[in-house]
């Protein structure tokens, strides 16, 4: 999260002299109050979660409030007050504005901390759901430090070597349901015509069905990390998912997926994929069977970092899993 | 379509080892409905007219007319379904209908038309709408919202590169299902879409549009400014002219006017004769809205939930 102070008072860089370098927050930087628009739509331009704080000691209360307007409208853009003098008098109107902290004279005499910046993230995560990207702490699910990369896609990979994929489970609802209310038959040709679907859509992102058992299976994509077509293609896949209901599906009714992605090593196999050992699809196939609910799609917190910048807003946190953070993508519909 | 000697010889042949000339001329009639073999060929009628010379005549007037692939159509109609309960085999039919493939167009056996193919020349009436002529159609327009300021907002490279991209996407989205871009204006354009399941591929060719606007805008757009747009479809008879620029027609005015009017930024709305043709799932996309006492138009948007 990147931390700017606008401040056109002398002694703003004393406020933040407690503040040490850290892994949660790149900066301060500190600018003038005259900058302030320019860099908050910069900012906003970046994408990145910005948390902004504004030093109140030279502005009148009318330049103050339009200027919490439009910070509040600023997407990614997160706000909190330093008021030297203590002249608000409200401080709860200043949260009801979309502000996240709020830092009086008190505040300012021990300087403001790491500590407080990161209760100001937790706040914003678990009652303004926002979705901050912090780097994994030590011993926290995440893959940062033993990635296997695939430079050159499917061309590298050898079966039994270890690599990192970003996987993906995909799997219909209403198996039973669907079991007893289509003939044996046409069941399976509307499942072999599912399943052509899946492979086809993936495959010009690298994506190849390696398990798969009637209602959905498993499709990996070798990682790479500049690579991200992966997430696309999910996305792509979720969003225009009812215009395959309309046109390729052979279900006479709407059908409901549940996708789930995850990344993590495991040793490539071609054949008996039903006996491979591995925690990473372990994980996914416990996520997909236990945790997914019906007609959504998520993605890990090793997947998240991952995502591109505009497709982050079209998620939101959903319930951890096994100690994993776990993201849901928000359902498109008309 | 150019001149196919080659062609032309292998029909003569056809209709001379198929039928007889009487069959011929009830043939020629489907195709030129006032044509006459005698007054044509210059035999008197009280001479039968030999089935060679009477095929050669017959196919010169129609090559003539430009309607060799609409009589070629014909020959395959009563090939497969005969003509008043009897069968008619056609003999040479897929070594004819070979050469035409050959020349860049494609039979579409759902319409039973010969139509432009894929890699070759792709015109505006498909190569089978013929000038001044009626037909049936399903117009999609689209427009950008709030083209004027952005204009002025954003520098003209930026502008003219997102307005290229749009282009391209519009095009591309409505050639992938067989529509002909006719008219783009800078800042929108209007599509067309001619056969059987006309209204549902324009439809579904305006959500695409949508769709992968939201997907431009998010990943690729080159300005800060979201691009917004207006989609509309409505279906109805046009005159064709190959300079599309000059038609006039209700159906068009409609469709302008309901894309203007009657519809918000990142919405399609269509009319309620194009909503009819949808079927269950994909009419289950739109919302009705009232524009009038008991006057409805039909809504779709992305929404999240």
């Amino acid at each position: 999260m990147d931390l700017l102070i606008f401040s056109d008072n002398s002694r703003a860089h004393d406020y933040f002299s407690t503040f040490r370098r850290n892994k949660f927050f790149s900066g301060p930087v500190y600018y003038s109050l005259n900058e302030l628009k320019k860099r908050v739509n910069l900012a906003e331009i970046k994408n990145i979660p910005t948390l902004i704080y504004l030093d109140r000691s030279t502005l009148s209360e009318e330049e103050t409030g339009s200027l919490f307007r439009f910070l509040t409208r600023k997407c990614g853009i997160y706000w909190g007050l330093i008021d030297p003098q203590n002249q608000t008098r409200d401080i709860g109107a200043l949260f009801q504005q979309g502000g996240a902290d709020y830092a009086g004279s008190s505040v300012i005499q021990d300087g403001i901390s790491l500590k407080r910046l990161k209760g100001v993230q937790k706040y914003l995560q678990e009652y303004r759901k926002v979705i901050i990207d912090n780097p994994p702490d030590k011993g926290q699910a995440g893959i940062l430090n033993n990635l296997i990369p695939v430079k050159q896609g499917w061309r590298e990979i050898v079966p039994g070597k270890e690599y990192t994929f970003f996987l993906m489970y995909i799997e219909m609802d209403g198996k039973s349901e669907m079991e007893k209310k289509y003939g044996p038959s046409n069941l399976a040709v509307a499942l072999n015509s599912f399943r052509d679907y899946v492979e086809s859509s993936l495959q010009p992102y690298s994506g190849r069905l390696w398990i798969w058992s009637r209602f959905g299976g498993i499709v990996l994509f070798p990682f790479s990390p500049d690579n991200n077509g992966f997430i696309y293609s999910a996305f792509r896949m979720r969003l225009f998912k009812e215009l395959y209901d309309v046109e390729g599906s052979l279900f006479p009714n709407f059908i409901s997926l549940r996708i789930v992605l995850h990344a993590g090593n495991l040793v490539y196999v071609k054949e008996n994929t039903g006996q491979v050992i591995s925690d990473t699809l372990n994980s996914l196939f416990h996520l997909g069977q236990k945790y997914a609910e019906k007609g959504n799609l998520y993605v890990t917190e090793e997947v998240f970092q991952y995502l591109p910048v505009g497709l982050k807003d079209y998620f939101v946190p959903a319930a951890d899993f096994d100690g994993r953070r776990i993201i849901r993508m928000k359902a498109p519909g008309h | 379509m150019k001149k196919n000697p080659y062609l032309e010889r292998m029909i003569i042949d056809s209709l001379a080892r198929s039928m007889h000339v009487h069959q011929m001329v009830k043939l020629a009639v489907r195709v030129i409905s006032d044509y006459d073999l005698y007054q044509r060929s210059g035999f008197p009628e009280s001479i039968a007219i030999p089935q060679i010379d009477a095929a050669r005549q017959i196919v010169r007037d129609i090559e003539q007319s430009g309607l060799i692939t609409r009589f070629v159509e014909v020959l395959i109609d009563v090939h497969e379904n005969g003509e008043m309960g009897r069968k008619i085999p056609i003999s040479f039919l897929p070594q004819i209908i070979k050469e035409i493939e050959s020349m860049g167009y494609a039979y579409r056996i759902q319409d039973g038309i010969f139509i432009e193919s894929g890699d070759g020349v792709k015109t505006k009436g498909w190569g089978v709408l013929r000038e001044g002529s009626f037909y049936d159609f399903s117009f999609l327009r689209v427009d950008i919202v709030g083209n004027t300021e952005l204009v002025r907002m954003y520098p003209e490279k930026e502008i003219s590169r997102l307005y290229s991209d749009l282009q391209e996407l519009f095009g591309r989205l409505v050639e992938n299902r067989e529509g002909r871009v006719w008219s783009w204006e800078g800042d929108g354009g209007l599509a067309a879409f001619y056969f059987s399941n006309k209204n549902i591929d324009a439809t579904i060719c305006g959500i695409e549009v949508l769709l992968e606007l939201f997907l431009y805008n998010l990943l690729d757009r080159p300005i800060k400014k979201s691009l917004a747009l207006r989609a509309a479809v409505h279906t109805g008879q046009c005159r064709f002219l190959n300079n599309t620029e000059q038609i006039e027609s209700e159906t068009l005015k409609r469709v302008n006017l309901i894309e203007s009017q009657q519809t918000e930024a990142d919405n399609l709305t269509i009319s309620p004769g194009v909503y009819s043709d949808l079927g269950g799932k994909l009419a289950s996309f739109f919302r009705p809205f009232e524009i009038s006492s008991q006057n409805f138009l039909y809504n779709y948007r992305l929404r999240w939930k």
